[in-house]
């Protein structure tokens, strides 16, 4: 029995029905058009983030070239005053303030030493921020390239199912016609296997899931301030602390990843900065300063002890210990035996500095969507690793800004916490919008001195376009 | 006809026109076959358009080591496998009672045509259906089928014991008065 039937049925054919082909043909252009779309979201991506640090690095390169030669010729007069006894002046200070720099003219090994590195952490810094950017990627690449393995997977048996669906009405209308004229299906018109196709391949279209993966570009006008505090001693001879916050502004690439109906995480890259503003503290030592040559008394002065090693000078600041690369131009150091305030030397300028930090933070948000519908709302949470891409002090007079130097003891790695609530808004199938403000607070002190706390926070409304695969 | 393997490097590389060629020559055979592992035209059509769609996207992995036609049919063998495993979820509580074997003569056989055997084959149970085509036309083993079925070896023996008796039943009631009087004009 099993040999007539297999003889019988071996070699048997039958003419398949030509939509059979169609939608064959269908499928395969949808497969290449999709293959098409991958490869330039890939392309699209890397573009962005190519450019995100390359436009960061041009910007960070820019700000430290601004650096101005020192105008040591303008203030000649205050530094021949009394040189002598300005070492043990310098060693009673240093130790009664704690500062890390300023051991007079000591020619302390350990302390040059100190100095030496903290001038290495600056480039270390930006070492450090590309490492993290090389390790990064590649890793978000695989995880992605399993997603969307996994999403295809997903896509493949829908495609099936509606392929089955679509069959099935096309069979639908094709039992119908048999049943009236018991005709074969070869003899449908042309123009009927044309729709028939087309249905087909209609229907098979919007069998592509709605992605799990999210990515977005996102900018954030925002304000950013501080919570700060300061020993006693570190305080005494700081310059007037600013408690205004700053206006700027901040985005980056946000990725998001559905792990179920409500939650999905997030990750990504942004960019930051953070920015402390303070002038000199107003004229508290203005009559020490009475007899001092090429002082114009008409002019309004502040002045902050400054802390000077090997001709270079260190000014206590609300972020941290300024560094100056130079002696800024409109600024006057004065050095004076009897100073009460203990500083052998001030600095004397009516300008403004402002302590810029730029951060890079790569997020790991979680997320919950409180509503799911056109317009949703959803909110989030979670850490920043924060790395400090930059970090420079500019001063501001009418010589106009000029990058000063840097801060003293930053971290370069620094943790922060966010809490956000957003709203966003399908546009279509793929692309949605959102709008979400949020609270981005640091954990820790970004400046690692004992006698500085300083936490940056930032509040910003978060708006994005984001894109989903 | 023109050489398969020139034909299937073609398609490798996207020529939509080589494609339609592949398709042209061996689409009518594999419809056949699966028919026979399907209950209608429409699954089989549906088969046979899944089973294309993987050959095209896949033809590049081919290593023209065995035949292309035998590749072919293969994964329309393992897209109609595939498609049971996914509908027939669910094992049915076996029927083990013992079936009075049914005789049928060769000779009724051979008078039923083509046509006839696989409507027969294609109103099986589909489990039935899947373990006769199988075994009898694709050669497999009951070990084999047992593994691609996801059934104990058992199961398969019973389930293609099972599937010749009702066949057998099928052409006794359909074709054994057809058969009688043959017998009496002899």
């Amino acid at each position: 029995m099993d040999k007539t039937f297999r003889n019988k049925l071996e070699g048997y054919t039958a003419e398949p029905p030509s939509h059979v082909w169609d939608n064959i043909q269908g499928h395969l252009a949808a497969q290449r058009k999709k293959r098409r779309l991958a490869y330039a979201r890939w392309i699209a991506a890397a573009a962005v983030i190519i450019l995100a640090f390359m436009a960061g690095w041009y910007f960070n390169e820019k700000s430290e070239k601004v650096i101005p030669e020192a105008v040591e010729n303008q203030i000649p007069a205050p530094q021949k005053t009394t040189p002598q006894p300005e070492n043990k002046m310098a060693q009673q200070e240093n130790k009664q303030n704690n500062v890390n720099e300023g051991a007079g003219k000591t020619g302390n090994p350990a302390l040059a030493a100190k100095k030496i590195t903290s001038t290495l952490t600056e480039e270390t810094v930006l070492v450090a921020a590309v490492d993290n950017l090389d390790v990064t990627i590649p890793e978000n690449e695989n995880s992605e390239n399993a997603g969307t393995g996994s999403v295809q997977f997903e896509n493949f048996s829908m495609n099936f199912l509606n392929s089955r669906k679509a069959s099935f009405s096309v069979n639908l209308s094709e039992e119908t016609l048999k049943q009236e004229q018991v005709t074969t299906v070869d003899q449908l018109s042309d123009a009927e296997k044309g729709l028939i196709a087309e249905n087909a391949k209609i229907l098979s279209e919007p069998s592509k899931k709605e992605g799990n993966w999210k990515m977005g570009l996102t900018v954030s006008p925002g304000y950013a301030s501080q919570v700060t505090s300061h020993t006693q001693n570190y305080a005494q001879n700081m310059t007037y602390s600013g408690t205004e916050g700053i206006k700027n502004v901040s985005g980056g690439i946000s990725v998001q990843y559905k792990t179920g109906k409500k939650w999905s995480i997030e990750s990504g890259i942004y960019y930051a900065q953070n920015d402390q503003r303070s002038s000199n503290a107003p004229d508290v030592n203005y009559s020490s300063l009475v007899s001092g040559p090429a002082f114009d008394s008409e002019k309004s002065y502040f002045n902050t002890a400054v802390n000077m090693v090997d001709g270079q000078m260190a000014m206590n600041s609300t972020a941290g210990v300024i560094e100056f690369s130079g002696t800024p131009r409109g600024t006057e150091v004065a050095t004076g035996v009897e100073d009460l305030y203990g500083g052998s030397n001030t600095l004397l300028t009516n300008s403004e500095f402002s302590q810029v930090f730029d951060f890079i933070e790569i997020p790991l948000y979680v997320r919950y969507n409180i509503l799911d519908a056109k317009i949703g709302v959803q909110i989030m949470g979670g850490l920043n690793a924060g790395i400090i891409a930059g970090n420079n002090v500019f001063m501001e007079n009418r010589f106009g800004t000029q990058n000063v130097g840097k801060t003293q003891d930053i971290s370069t790695l620094n943790i922060s916490g966010t809490v956000g609530f957003g709203l966003n808004y399908d546009i279509s199938r793929r692309i949605s919008m959102a709008v979400e403000p949020r609270l981005n607070y640091y954990l820790n002190s970004i400046n690692q001195n004992p006698d500085v706390m300083f936490r940056p926070y930032r509040i910003g409304v978060y708006t994005g376009l984001y894109y989903q695969f | 006809m023109e050489d398969l393997t020139k034909i299937a490097k073609e398609c490798a590389s996207g020529d939509v026109r080589a494609q339609e060629k592949l398709y042209r020559t061996l689409a009518p055979k594999m419809y056949g076959v699966c028919l026979r592992f399907s209950k209608d035209n429409t699954e089989a059509e549906d088969n046979l358009q899944d089973g294309f769609v993987k050959v095209f996207t896949n033809i590049h992995k081919f290593r023209h080591e065995g035949s292309l036609e035998g590749w072919v049919r293969r994964i329309m063998v393992n897209v109609s496998l595939s498609k049971f495993r996914k509908q027939h979820l669910m094992h049915p509580v076996e029927d083990m009672a013992v079936h009075d074997s049914q005789q049928v003569s060769e000779d009724v056989l051979d008078k039923i045509s083509a046509n006839e055997l696989l409507e027969l084959i294609q109103n099986l149970p589909p489990r039935y259906r899947m373990v006769f085509n199988l075994f009898v036309m694709e050669g497999m083993s009951h070990q084999e089928i047992g593994a691609a079925m996801n059934i104990t070896e058992g199961t398969s023996k019973s389930n293609l014991a099972r599937a010749r008796d009702i066949l057998k039943r099928k052409v006794k009631q359909l074709y054994g008065e057809l058969d009688k009087n043959e017998n009496y004009s002899a």
